[in-house]
């Protein structure tokens, strides 16, 4: 029987199966260095975010200011540590939002019922063609700008896209004999798609899900540049790239890194997807075969 | 246990696929249904399960030891499937979810039907795997780890398992080579023996029919056109179809070989 040391010589062999591959290693170091100074930034950045300098703004990197200083004296690197943590949250939410939604709708689309079925694939056909900046515009009019408008935007357009695309894997696996025979059993339908069905759709998920994450990380810049994103005085990268984005004639480096971050993270997430779905095929994994 | 069917009918869009079918399995007893593809064995054998498509049409009555199936809710029949119905489908390859162990496979009955601890789990797992001929150590195995043969000692266990008192072997050799069918027979047989339980065998094929079954129904476009004793069928087949199915399995040496101890196929 699969005990919790089987489950866990299972991750080390996904996680080492990553490793050896040049994107899982790329992936897992940004992400894993993402996560750790978003950690270190709950109780330690250089400067203080309110600390400003009148006499010493738009600096250039130098030892006391790693990054180099803003319009308004502030430290950038302090700023971009702190907004790590922002991002982090707004990702971690949007795909567990995301996930959730799609997996409801997934299991909406394959139900025995067919008005069921047929009524939620027509509904999600309609709903998906709303584009996201406007649901998070008509959110913001009475939640305001807010990260809870970012995640509940991006979560609901890429849960719908999430459903859709895990659709066809849901109905082949909905379908199936193993299926019929865990019926036979007397599993009940909640149990046969959260047993049968999902794991069955995880390859589809995973990859959905991390490029759903590199999404939005890019929405959270979008709509905070918008005004309905992060609210003005909580640190993101989306703050900082909005609020350096006017000064790009005068200094073009504050908006680099701010710029450079979103990139790296939004690379890492895509590869971080392709990687775990590779590393976690039992077919293209012979390591986990034996497990 | 016992079961019923009467006047059995099954329609698929307006398409009936089995009509009028009477059928009787007495407690303990191990009954065949054998006809050729596509004359509605299968869908019978669903029908008793509560599993037909969503849109089939069933009317007639199928009484499992007083219990009306045709009807029946879906928590009921859930309830009913896999502790007092068990089912052994035709090809082990497909019907074994490929992401569990064959631990996981066999302990999902019990799961579903008991509130067993986690060790009285693994000892009642350990111990079906016994009595259905599996080392031991394939239990962390894969269905794709496993050979046919294997597959299919996996689906028993897992339609046994929970103790149910009628087993549905839906053509559970056909996808079998014929050392392995013998084998698989065998064991399905003495398993339910063992358990006391009836059985209804479905198959195409009268030499498979011979050893699971000591009486059989012979269906023919949807309609029962002959029914008795497994060995007087064999012998003297009164229906058309029965006669063609007896002379197939008599042609066919696959299955004859000196291996057949009782020389009827």
């Amino acid at each position: 029987m699969t005990d919790t040391a089987t489950r866990m010589r299972r991750i080390r062999i996904v996680l080492s199966s990553m490793w050896r591959q040049p994107a899982g290693k790329y992936s897992l170091t940004v992400l894993g260095l993402w996560i750790a100074v978003s950690l270190v930034s709950l109780c330690w950045t250089p400067y203080d975010l309110m600390e400003t300098d009148g006499y010493h703004v738009w600096q250039a990197p130098s030892a006391s200011h790693w990054l180099g200083t803003d319009g308004t004296g502030a430290d950038v690197f302090s700023w971009l540590m702190a907004g790590s943590r922002t991002d982090l949250v707004i990702v971690v939410l949007t795909v567990l939002f995301s996930a959730a939604l799609g997996l409801l709708l997934v299991a909406a689309m394959v139900s025995r019922s067919g008005a069921l079925a047929h009524g939620s694939v027509v509904a999600i056909d309609a709903l998906i063609s709303i584009p996201t900046v406007l649901i998070a515009l008509m959110l913001a009019v009475p939640m305001g700008a807010s990260v809870a408008v970012i995640v509940l935007a991006c979560g609901f357009g890429y849960g719908l896209n999430l459903a859709r695309v895990a659709r066809p894997q849901a109905l082949l696996a909905a379908n199936s004999m193993y299926v019929e025979s865990a019926r036979a059993n007397g599993a009940s339908a909640p149990r046969v798609f959260l047993t049968h069905v999902v794991p069955n759709i995880m390859p589809v998920v995973v990859v959905q899900c991390s490029l759903s994450a590199g999404t939005a990380v890019l929405a959270e810049s979008g709509l905070t540049y918008l005004g309905v994103g992060v609210p003005s005085g909580v640190p993101s990268w989306g703050h900082s790239l909005a609020t350096s984005v006017k000064f790009i004639n005068i200094n073009p480096q504050t908006v680099l890194w701010p710029g450079l971050l979103v990139t790296l993270m939004v690379v890492a997430l895509n590869l971080f997807g392709d990687a775990l779905r590779d590393a976690m095929d039992p077919l293209a994994n012979p390591q986990l075969r034996r497990a | 246990m016992a079961v019923v069917t009467d006047r059995l009918g099954i329609a698929i869009a307006g398409r009936q696929i089995v009509k009028d079918v009477h059928l009787e399995i007495h407690d303990g007893q191990r009954v065949g249904l054998i006809g050729s593809s596509g004359s509605g064995k299968s869908m019978i054998a669903r029908a008793m399960m509560g599993l037909l498509p969503p849109g089939t049409d069933v009317s007639g009555t199928i009484d499992l030891n007083g219990e009306q199936v045709v009807g029946m809710r879906d928590a009921d029949l859930a309830a009913l499937r896999g502790a007092a119905v068990g089912m052994v489908f035709q090809n082990p390859g497909i019907s074994l979810n490929p992401l569990l162990t064959v631990g996981q496979q066999i302990a999902l009955p019990l799961r579903l039907h008991y509130a067993l601890s986690r060790e009285e789990l693994g000892q009642r797992v350990r111990a079906m795997m016994t009595r259905a001929g599996l080392p031991e150590e394939l239990i962390d195995r894969r269905p794709h780890q496993l050979s046919g043969g294997q597959q299919q000692r996996v689906g028993i266990a897992c339609a046994l398992v929970a103790s149910p008192r009628l087993i549905i072997a839906d053509e559970p050799t056909t996808a079998l080579d014929s050392l392995t069918q013998r084998q698989i027979v065998d064991l399905l047989v003495s398993l339910v023996d063992e358990a006391g339980a009836s059985m209804l065998f479905i198959t195409h094929d009268f030499s498979v029919l011979a050893h699971a079954t000591q009486y059989c129904y012979v269906l023919d476009a949807g309609r029962i056109v002959e029914h008795g004793a497994t060995a007087a069928l064999l012998e003297s087949p009164a229906s058309e179809t029965g006669e063609r199915l007896v002379m197939a399995a008599q042609q066919l040496t696959l299955h004859r070989g000196k291996g057949d101890d009782d020389g009827r196929a």
